[in-house]
């Protein structure tokens, strides 16, 4: 440090060879020639200077850092002299003119003062660092004035893209990310060959988790993308960006682009994603005809989607059954739980709804499904639990929630409370043929018979191809004793639940009861 | 007055049982007439001599009246010497005496006969007017009452010279009055009880000799013994009295030595007489005393072919091996029992093998019935009345020859058919059962139908999974980038 020296006007430290202070822009002549301190009236020039000003003095009006030789504090702006507002100055009051002697000297002596003054402010002006202030102030841990400091900087400098990029990265540090995304995003307005910048304005904007940000993060991928059309990072954010936008076609497009030109390996699964989005199917086949083995998880994922969007369960069992070991997000994973429910595989089924609600997965079916899942399991307490949650929710699934309490309250022998869940449903809107076979069923509980088959009338008249409410009328017609009619009844309750896609035990045993009553109905004559 | 109306009740029966049907008979008595005569005879000899000649009655009867083609091949010739035919039979039935039975009752009435048409008048009369009276003898013996004064023994040579005189002495008087027309109502009605009484008591005479005096002396040969046998062997076999047999078979085989042919004679008698074990054993003695007899081989073959071939047809199979190789050990080699004999093995393997899978079917049955039964304990009726079905359909397989297993089987019919009834009326009742298990159904057809809508949100998730994580990747990335330098 041998070659450093102290700027006479700002003391700080300069190179001694530097012919201006980079700090404050004074000459670095000055320091062999220090101007001559500034008197006060009267004052002799060694009682000029304060004895407490040196260096490293503050200003007593704010307490800001200023120069030994400043006259004026560049943050407040008193005079460090007089410990006036230069503003005070200029507004003290025009004393009245006396009429003697001493006017015109009193004139002149203001007019220098003023001159002064405003040179010292240009002076001021031209020689501050209002970035590196602001810099320095957030490194001393006071990140707001330092955010203060910038902006009003940048009020005078708007383009400074020194001062834009620092105040990004203060608010981003100060956790305001909508405002260091604007900031960001004016220096790409700058500067628009930085790449860095978009980047980081679409991190912000992400973070900050407005609605509908997609289509502006977008445009800042896209600008990072210009900037450096080899970053596949970019590239990759502003395909996806597409796609959370629901522009599939667009995304499709970029990704294949990325592919082709030996993109990332997921680039090919989200292309085949986007693709399975716009209903071509059969092209995900051939994307993914050879997917790469650190991808083979969410490749399988989409597969198995697609499998299932052809109606090939077979095929959509083993591509996500693969996905879910690979690590699959929660919605396959209910996916496949909805599989294994369709086959009554509850056991299976459970766990993964378990992950998928665990996860975070906001949505009703998952909920709907797990409830099922317990009924099948035989868990009816936890199964009314979950109902019971559900229908209180007013989603999508309430309806349908109190209509399944309702039948699980009837297996549990509480009429009344399955008649309550039953108008809770209808109360939600619910109208089905299931409503109304439950309203037979209640009817039918409470000893009123012509009241349950009229309902499990209205039922099939509702919809002729719910078995449900066949197989409900059969029994009914069984325990009348008009056989030939029940019959009938349990023969449609086989083939619409047959035609529903229905296997299963139920069927199974009521394949074998109709069978029973034919022969009972020959032996009879 | 217990004897005569015993005997007009032995004439009486004797004449109705003779009434019906009356033969042509040769030169001599009618039916009737002998009958009578025999009849009294009987009567007679029985009441003097002791021995219960009454109870062989019918067998002197069937004797006396016995057709004329027997007479010939027992006496050949004696019409034209009925004295010699006679005194032969007089003597070997001396030499067959001992226990009056049936055939020597049936010799006795032939004996009766011979006698009685010896000492008929008219023998010798014209054939026209002979006939005539015997007829008209036949019409009235009825009314003849025959009483025998006493009973003498018979030296043939006299006896039957003075009497026979006698017998014929108004021959020319009887014929008189039959060519003049008038008939039997003039001579020969008069002297119809005295003939009458006269060949009665001759017959009476000759069974007293027989039987009681002494016999009549003379040889006889073997071969009339035999002869004497086999006709006696003869007669019982057709009237139906094989069961006798062997009460009089040592008797008859102690008057003369059986040979050979006359147990294959007897075997014959025997197998017609649907006595074919007693053939057999006839036959079997046959071999034994002539092993070369290859007649009674094949005679014995061939009924056992017979056998064996109708047991077959009637699927008795181990009486048709049994039969087949019984021909087997009569004739050894025979083809057509050997033949029967393999088919006969090879049909009892098949049953066997067919009652092996009928006991197979039984236990599957029983399997079946015992699951169903399980499952009526668990009150799934309408499955415990499938395999209750199933059980029943098992045992209406089992074959009526598997007798033992049918037996069960038709057991367990009856009990499940009735099970079945109850478990039907268990299914209306418990049917109910069934109520709100349709309703897990729905759960497929929610699937089905959220099915494209969770494939979306899903394929969805994938890309906003994956920007978010390329998101915080990036923002990890930019770190340094953000700090605040000089």
């Amino acid at each position: 440090m041998a070659d450093s020296i102290a700027c006479v006007y700002c003391g700080k430290p300069m190179g001694a060879g530097q012919p201006h202070c980079p700090h404050c822009g004074a000459p670095a002549s000055a320091a062999a020639h220090p101007p001559a301190p500034r008197l006060s009236q009267g004052k002799s020039p060694s009682a000029a200077l304060p004895a407490a000003r040196r260096a490293s003095a503050t200003c007593s009006a704010c307490g800001f850092p200023v120069g030994a030789t400043d006259i004026i504090c560049t943050h407040c702006g008193v005079n460090l002299l007089t410990g006036q507002q230069v503003a005070d100055v200029r507004t003290l009051p025009v004393k009245p003119r006396r009429e003697y002697s001493l006017l015109w000297p009193v004139l002149a002596v203001a007019a220098v003062l003023a001159i002064v003054v405003l040179l010292g402010a240009l002076f001021y002006q031209l020689t501050r660092d209002p970035v590196g202030e602001a810099l320095q102030l957030a490194q001393d841990g006071k990140v707001g004035a330092g955010i203060d400091g910038l902006r009003e900087y940048l009020k005078g400098h708007p383009t400074d893209p020194k001062a834009q990029m620092l105040l990004g990265k203060l608010l981003w540090g100060d956790r305001q990310f909508r405002q260091a995304s604007d900031a960001f995003s004016a220096v790409c307005e700058i500067d628009p060959k930085n790449a860095e910048a978009p980047l980081l304005a679409g991190v912000a904007l992400h973070k900050a988790r407005e609605e509908d940000s997609a289509g502006r993060e977008q445009g800042f991928w896209s600008a990072a993308s210009k900037a450096a059309p080899n970053d596949a990072r970019a590239v990759m954010l502003e395909a996806l960006s597409f796609g959370v936008a629901k522009d599939y076609g667009a995304q499709g497009g970029r990704l294949k682009e990325s592919v082709e030109s030996g993109g990332p390996p997921m680039a090919r699964v989200e292309w085949a994603a986007s693709e399975a989005l716009q209903g071509n199917l059969d092209a995900v086949g051939s994307i993914l005809s050879e997917p790469e083995s650190e991808v083979e998880g969410p490749a399988n994922a989409v597969l198995g989607l697609v499998a299932n969007l052809k109606g090939q369960p077979q095929e959509a069992h083993a591509r996500l059954e693969a996905a879910v070991q690979a690590g699959a997000n929660d919605l396959v994973k209910a996916r496949l739980a909805a599989l294994y429910l369709a086959d009554g595989e509850y056991a299976k089924a459970l766990p993964l709804l378990e992950q998928a609600r665990a996860g975070g997965a906001k949505d009703d079916s998952a909920d709907w499904m797990y409830a099922a899942c317990l009924v099948g399991m035989g868990s009816n307490v936890e199964a009314i639990r979950a109902y019971d949650d559900l229908s209180k929710r007013k989603g999508p699934y309430a309806a349908a929630a109190a209509l399944e309490l309702a039948n699980l309250y009837l297996a549990l022998g509480d009429t009344a409370k399955a008649n309550e869940s039953v108008l809770l449903a209808s109360q939600n809107g619910d109208d089905s043929a299931k409503l109304h076979t439950l309203r037979g069923r209640v009817r039918m509980k409470e000893g009123d018979a012509s009241a349950a088959m009229e309902a499990y009338t209205q039922a099939i008249a509702k919809d002729p191809g719910y078995p449900a409410a066949h197989l409900e009328m059969g029994l009914q017609y069984l325990a009348q004793g008009v056989l030939a009619e029940g019959l009938h009844e349990l023969e449609r309750f086989l083939e619409t639940g047959r035609a529903a896609g229905g296997g299963g035990q139920i069927v199974n045993e009521i394949e074998l009861l109709v069978e029973q009553l034919k022969q009972t109905v020959q032996s009879q004559g | 007055m217990r004897n005569l109306r015993g005997r007009a009740m032995a004439i009486g029966l004797a004449a109705s049982l003779l009434g019906a049907g009356i033969a042509p008979w040769a030169h001599a008595w009618g039916p009737r007439t002998r009958g009578a005569m025999v009849t009294t005879a009987v009567h007679i000899v029985s009441d003097k001599v002791g021995l219960p000649l009454g109870d062989r009655t019918e067998d002197v009867q069937a004797g006396a009246l016995a057709p004329e083609d027997k007479f010939e091949a027992l006496f050949p010739g004696y019409a034209r010497d009925p004295l010699s035919a006679i005194e032969v039979e007089m003597r070997l039935l001396t030499a067959a005496g001992g226990k009056v039975d049936r055939y020597y009752a049936y010799r006795l009435g032939m004996l009766g006969r011979l006698v009685a048409d010896y000492l008929a008048p008219m023998r010798t009369a014209p054939p026209t007017f002979r006939d005539l009276y015997y007829a008209d003898v036949d019409k009235r013996i009825g009314t003849v009452a025959l009483k025998v004064p006493e009973l003498r023994p018979v030296e043939i040579s006299i006896y039957f010279s003075r009497i026979a005189q006698a017998a014929s002495a108004n021959d020319s008087l009887i014929l008189r009055d039959y060519s003049t027309g008038t008939g039997f109502p003039g001579v020969a009605a008069g002297l119809l009880p005295k003939d009458a009484l006269r060949a009665a008591s001759a017959i009476a005479d000759v069974w007293y000799t027989i039987l009681a005096s002494g016999g009549a002396p003379g040889n006889v040969s073997d071969v009339q013994l035999q002869q004497y046998v086999m006709g006696a062997y003869e007669y019982y076999i057709q009237n139906g009295k094989t069961g006798e047999i062997k009460i009089i078979a040592d008797r008859l085989d102690a008057l003369t030595p059986p040979t050979a042919d006359m147990r294959v004679k007897l075997g014959d008698l025997l197998l017609s007489a649907q006595e074919a074990d007693r053939a057999m054993a006839a036959y079997r003695d046959a071999q034994r005393m002539d092993p070369d007899r290859r007649d009674v081989s094949e005679r014995m073959a061939k009924y056992y072919i017979a056998q064996g071939n109708n047991a077959l047809g009637e699927n008795r199979l181990d009486e048709a091996l049994s039969a087949f190789e019984s021909a087997l050990s009569a004739s050894p080699g025979e083809i057509e029992a050997e033949t029967g004999r393999l088919d006969a093995v090879h049909k009892i393997e098949e049953r066997e093998a067919r009652l092996s899978e009928d006991r197979a079917i039984l236990e599957q049955a029983a399997k079946y019935e015992e699951m169903g039964e399980q499952e009526e304990a668990a009150k799934r009726y309408a499955e415990a009345i499938a395999l209750l079905r199933q059980a029943l359909a098992e045992y209406n397989r089992i074959r009526p020859e598997s007798v033992a297993e049918y037996a069960r089987s038709r057991s367990a019919v009856s009990n499940i058919g009735n099970r079945i009834q109850d478990l039907e009326q268990s299914i209306m009742e418990n049917a109910q059962a069934y109520s709100g298990k349709g309703f897990s159904l729905d759960i497929p057809v929610f699937v089905k139908k959220s099915s494209n809508a969770l494939d979306r949100l899903a394929l969805q998730a994938l890309i906003d999974d994956e920007y978010e994580a390329r998101v915080r990747a990036l923002e990890k990335e930019l770190g340094p980038a953000l700090q605040i330098q000089p």
